[in-house]
């Protein structure tokens, strides 16, 4: 047995009804309006220069970075820690064996054109990582899809040493994809 | 009973059918569609490019002591 009521719902609505869908509407519109907003306002730049760049050119890439500018290897993941010239175009990937492909080293107050993907990286596939870097101060979070270049313009304002994590599940080895940025004062 | 006909719209929101075939429609376009017109017009990375600015640093020749003018040559230390 089913309890239902005959009645037609688009009669004119109560004084009630109409200050609560009132209210949902201009909070509604509120939080969408807050997207642009908050977008000049906080400078929560989503980046919106994306290219096309098949799993090998971006591994190219990734290895004449590392092989021009490296300066040293990290004692602990034995990555290679790269210091790119101010202002030059960075390349920075997440493996097919869940590593980052180096450490970077950036200046403090300096703008670097991060490019972000996923190569193949000791022969296993290329899969799709994220780049989420760690800090109660600064946030970014990109997707790193392989045959992608996701660009993201970075001006670093703090010396230190920010964590790097994968924040897509890339399979078996996802929690060992904790990296590193050095930001050099 | 209000004998009230329901307008074109709201005769759709009253059909079940027309209710699950707007569910279908209006996310297909909007996120699927959207997004395969997105990935289907990105750009081509200029990979040449972007390699020529990879070069390794140029390295000055290195030129035989034999082949320099004798001032320039380098001395032998004196003993």
């Amino acid at each position: 047995m089913s309890i239902s009521v005959e009645r037609i719902w688009w009669r004119p609505l109560d004084r009630e009804e109409k200050i609560w869908v009132t209210i949902a509407l201009i909070w509604c519109l509120g939080t969408f309006f807050m997207m642009p907003v908050w977008h000049v306002i906080a400078k929560q730049n989503t980046p919106n220069e994306s290219y096309k760049v098949s799993v090998d050119d971006f591994e190219k890439l990734v290895t004449a970075f590392n092989e021009k500018y490296k300066v040293g290897v990290d004692e602990n993941s034995g990555l290679p820690i790269v210091h790119p010239p101010v202002g030059s175009d960075v390349y920075l990937a997440g493996t097919g064996i869940w590593q980052w492909s180096s450490i970077l080293e950036l200046e403090v107050g300096k703008q670097y054109r991060l490019h972000l993907s996923s190569i193949k990286g000791g022969g296993a596939e290329a899969w799709q990582h994220g780049f989420s870097i760690v800090s109660s101060k600064f946030n970014a979070n990109l997707m790193m899809i392989p045959g992608y270049d996701n660009v993201l313009t970075v001006t670093p304002t703090e010396a230190g040493e920010y964590g790097l994590i994968c924040n897509e599940f890339c399979g078996i080895g996802h929690h060992l994809m904790a990296g590193k940025i050095i930001v050099k004062g | 009973m209000d004998e009230q006909k329901a307008l074109s719209w709201q005769a759709l929101y009253d059909n079940m059918w027309g209710i699950f075939a707007l569910g279908i429609i209006v996310p297909t376009l909007i996120y699927t569609v959207w997004g395969l017109i997105e990935i289907t017009t990105l750009p081509q990375m200029d990979v040449s490019k972007a390699m020529e600015a990879l070069k390794p640093a140029q390295v000055e020749q290195a030129v035989p002591a034999a082949a320099m003018a004798p001032e320039a040559a380098p001395q032998a230390p004196a003993h």
